[in-house]
Parts: structure tokens; sequence; C-alpha cells
């Protein structure tokens, strides 16, 4: 059954400082069923955004006994086009029935003059984009009544005409609007080895306050012609590379809410779990030195 | 410099194939021709194109394969391309863009199939509506119902096809293992899908009560219902279709007066 409007606001709360999983609908059954330990869950809230039907019905009974993260893909922030309207209507109905501790979307862009990619474009880092951003982030937030999560993205091309560092950038939207960073790990390394950009000088410039959430994925390895190029897949479990920089980005920011996020060749939840597991290691370390 | 709103429209015209190869030095090659770095997204935009309507239509994968499936799908983005940030929402023109594409051929029957299974996914994302008691509608059968409407209940969907429509339907679902032939001159088929509490049902319905539940749908009232299914007004089979069309329970409630009044 529908949980109830009203019923939303008693369960807001937060997001714990642990390891969570994406949440797929193939692991839906098996989750209500067996209840793992693990931290959080988070879901693409374009898959949510139905009255009725049996994905929107188990997110909601999952929401009675796991901490929920909303993470969307298709709000199209750094469009030039206007907001879409519905489609924000439609995330503010799914945040208002299911409470979720985040909500968070991307840096980036995906339609134009009203036909969409569904894709992650990249924006320019310029004061135009920047401009832009501010004014979209804080519209977005005054519909929402709250604030949210902006991540950044993967991407296999630069712009010329860039000259704003991406976490310079990151950061000062974060400043002008309260919005959080959600950092994806697995994006910074995709980026250090398909344009050189230093994931750990990024990792460096953030302010650690504004960091709410972490993600770790992996990417699969390209090539063409003679170039290799990394391919931001969530398809294939968290390389080794990744997990450095997590335990990087760990030591810089704190522990922070980390997400397994899985897209694609979904493998078992138990998969899922464990490499919640080794993320939940790397934060309990985190936790022990803070303490 | 290149304005954010005119780089836009240029690499979003390159990832839908509007464009090609041309200057475009607001991006860096590094290694990768700039060609090449689109390229990218472009097959990024075609894959997650695909994988949706793929995930949509399991019926029409299944009758015409995968690969055929895709080029269809390909097409169909070209020539209407997504509207919305949701990829849940690509396939509403399919059943149009088929219908129109293979009109006349051997699979004509497809566009129906896809007209059925996008009904089915929108109705399995609405509520149901649970019908009002009609026990209240025997208070007033003495009186002249020739006003009476019904309201159907808004997720209810009726495709009619000159094709055995539900059998190929039910037949190429998802839970099959394989196709199983099917004679196409077994003739038309009539097919409701309703939602249900916890479920969406499709099912076949004689003629009439297609006929029926259409002419309530638009509006008509009871008298124009009758006649737009038989010649003469409340015979036995009008009848006997108002009878089966009250016991699927899509008829939710009705209105005496007549609208305006």
């Amino acid at each position: 059954m529908a949980m109830a409007l009203h019923d939303a606001t008693r369960v807001q709360g937060s997001i714990p400082v642990s390891a969570g999983i994406g949440l797929r609908a193939q692991h839906q059954s098996e989750l209500l069923h067996s209840k793992p330990a693990v931290g959080w869950l988070e879901a693409h809230s374009e898959n949510y955004f139905s009255d009725a039907g049996p994905h929107i019905e188990s997110l909601l009974r999952l929401r009675e006994h796991y901490a929920l993260s909303l993470h969307g893909v298709g709000l199209s922030l750094g469009s030039i086009d206007p907001i879409d309207s519905q489609h924000l209507m439609k995330l503010k109905r799914l945040i208002g029935r299911t409470a979720p501790a985040l909500v968070s979307e991307h840096l980036s862009w995906g339609s134009t003059e009203g036909r969409f990619v569904n894709d992650l474009l990249p924006l320019p880092y310029t004061q135009e984009s920047l401009v832009h951003l501010i004014s979209r982030m804080n519209q977005v937030q005054t519909i929402l009544q709250r604030t949210i999560l902006i991540e950044n993205i993967s991407s296999y091309l630069q712009y010329s005409h860039s000259d704003i560092d991406e976490s310079a950038f990151l950061s000062e939207l974060s400043r002008a609007t309260g919005c959080g960073l959600l950092i994806d790990i697995n994006n910074l390394y995709v980026n250090e080895r398909n344009h050189g950009v230093d994931a750990r000088r990024f990792i460096d410039s953030i302010p650690p306050a504004a960091v709410q959430e972490l993600h770790l994925a992996g990417h699969s390895i390209d090539r063409i012609d003679q170039t290799e190029i990394l391919i931001d897949t969530h398809s294939t479990p968290v390389c080794g590379a990744v997990w450095e920089l997590y335990g990087y980005a760990i030591h810089r920011f704190g522990a922070r809410p980390t997400l397994i996020e899985w897209d694609s060749d979904i493998p078992s939840l138990d998969v899922l779990l464990a490499e919640a597991r080794k993320a939940q290691s790397f934060i309990g370390v985190a936790h022990d030195l803070a303490a | 410099m290149i304005s954010l709103r005119d780089l836009q429209r240029d690499f979003l015209g390159y990832a839908l194939g509007d464009t090609d190869s041309g200057e475009r030095p607001w991006i860096v090659a590094n290694g990768l021709s700039v060609d090449q770095r689109l390229q990218i997204y472009r097959n990024n935009a075609v894959v997650g194109f695909e994988k949706a309507m793929r995930a949509t239509f399991p019926a029409l994968v299944r009758l015409g394969g995968v690969d055929w499936f895709d080029q269809m799908a390909r097409a169909y983005q070209r020539a209407n391309p997504s509207r919305s940030g949701d990829l849940n929402d690509v396939g509403g023109a399919f059943a149009a863009f088929l219908s129109d594409h293979l009109s006349g051929g051997e699979y004509e029957y497809f566009g129906d199939v896809a007209s059925l299974e996008w009904s089915y996914q929108q109705c399995l994302g609405e509520s149901a509506v649970l019908p009002e008691t009609l026990d209240r509608l025997a208070q007033h059968l003495q009186e002249d119902l020739s006003q009476l409407r019904f309201q159907v209940a808004a997720p209810t969907r009726a495709i009619e096809s000159i094709y055995p429509l539900f059998e190929i339907w039910s037949q190429n679902g998802s839970d099959r293992e394989q196709s199983a032939a099917i004679d196409l001159r077994r003739g038309a088929s009539r097919v409701l899908v309703i939602r249900r509490i916890d479920h969406v049902e499709v099912r076949e319905v004689p003629a009439r009560v297609f006929r029926l539940l259409r002419a309530f749908a638009a509006g008509s009232t009871l008298l124009e219902a009758a006649t737009a299914v038989t010649d003469t007004s409340f015979d036995a089979d009008f009848r006997d279709a108002l009878t089966r069309l009250l016991g699927l329970g899509v008829l939710v409630g009705f209105q005496l007066t007549a609208i305006g009044e």
C-alpha cells in the first residue's frame, strides 16, 4: 500500500555514514525477503515516477526498512532549455512519498530545444556555465524546498575554452547555492586516465564540509585506434586504483556515506553486498582515525 | 568563443545524428579526433534508447528478433527523439511509427502489438480505480435511464486489431520459452488492459462488449451506447454485453443527469 503523504515526514532522518547499494529491480524481491544488513539504498528517481506498479510499491516497502537516497539522471540541470517543470514536479512528488535523506543530480546536461539524448553530457567550465548553474540550482532547490547534491561526471571530451577547474566550479556552485557535493571516485579516475586531470588534486581542492556522499563504481576500457579510453559503464567491480583513490578521498573528507553503484550487467545481490562491505571497511578505518 | 546555447545545439545535433564531422575548435582532440570523441556520445544515445525500448516492448523483441527491433528503435529515435529526461517515456509513438512503416506488409500486425505493450506499461504505472458500489443504481431503475452515463476506470485501455492480437501477445510474453506459430487468419481481436489492485489484466472480449466500453468511454449515454452496439436498442445482445461489462469491474461510477445540468 502506498505510504500516505503525511507518513513521509515522520521517517525522513539521515543517511548513515556507511556503505549503501544501488537498488536494482532484479534485487527488490530478495531485499524485501532477506533484508540484508546494508547501510542504505539509492534509487534512480526516474524509475519511480509512476503512481503505482511493482517497482514503486517495492520501493515504498523497502523504505520502511532502509534509509533512502534518490539519484536522478534526467533533470538536465545544465541545459539552456527551461527546467522541465513536469519532471521536477514528478521528482517533488516522489520526494514527498519516500522521504529520502538525500536527493542528487549531475553536473551535466542532456537536452536542448526540447530533444533529449538521455545521457550525461559535459559542460564547459566557464563563467557563463557557472552563472547558469547557480541560477538553475537555486530554482530547483526552491521548488523542491530542500538542498540537493550535485555529482561530478565522467567525460570523453574537454572544451578548449574551459577556464575554471572542475573542482573550483563545483566548490563555487556549492558555496553560492548551499547545494551539497556527491563525489564519484570512479569518475575522477576515468577523467584522470582520459584527460590527465589529476584526481588527487581535485580531491584536495574540494571543501570537505560540502561533500555529503561518495560513489564507487566500475568502468570498461575500450580502444579507439591506438588510444585507450575508459568508459563509465558501471558494469564491473570497483578496480584497485579506484579503491586506492577512495582511501585518499576518505582520508581528506572523512568518513562519508558511500554508494556501490552498479547499473549494467547487474550481478547477484551478494556481489553488491560484498563490495559494500569492502567500502565499509574503509569507512570503519576513517571512523577509528577520527576518534 | 562559442556560447553555451550554440554549443549545446551543436553537440546534441551530433549525438542525434543531425550533423557529422565539421570544424569544432571548442573541443579538444587530444589523441582522438573530435569526431571520435563525439561518436562516443552518439553511441551512448543510441544504446541507451535501444535498451529502454527493448524493456518496454519485450513481445516485439521476441517476434522480430533483437537485430530487427534495434534497427526499428534507431529509426524511431531519428524520427521521434526523446522529449523527456525519463527514458521510460520514449515508447509512446512507437505503435504509430510501426503501423506507418509496416502497413500493407507481412508484419503489419507489429503496430498493434506495440500498441498493446505500450498500453500495458502505461496501465501498470497507474493506480487501480475501485468501482463505487453500483447498488444505488437500483434506486433509479424505475426512472428514465436513457441519459445514464457510466464512468470507465481511467487506467483501462482498449485495443482492436484485425489480427489475433491477444493470442500473439500471450504467446510471446517474456515468460515463454519460445514463440509459438500463430495463424494470422484467425481473425480480429479486441483486447482490454485493466488495472487491478495488484496486477494488470489483459483479456480478450467479444466485439459488442468492446464497442459498448468504447461508447461509454467516449461519454455516450446508455441509449446512445445501445444503438452503437445493436440495431435495436436494449435487445438481448445489448443486455448481455452490459452484464459482461459490469462483471469486468471497469465501470466505476455513473451519472444520471445530462452533462451540464
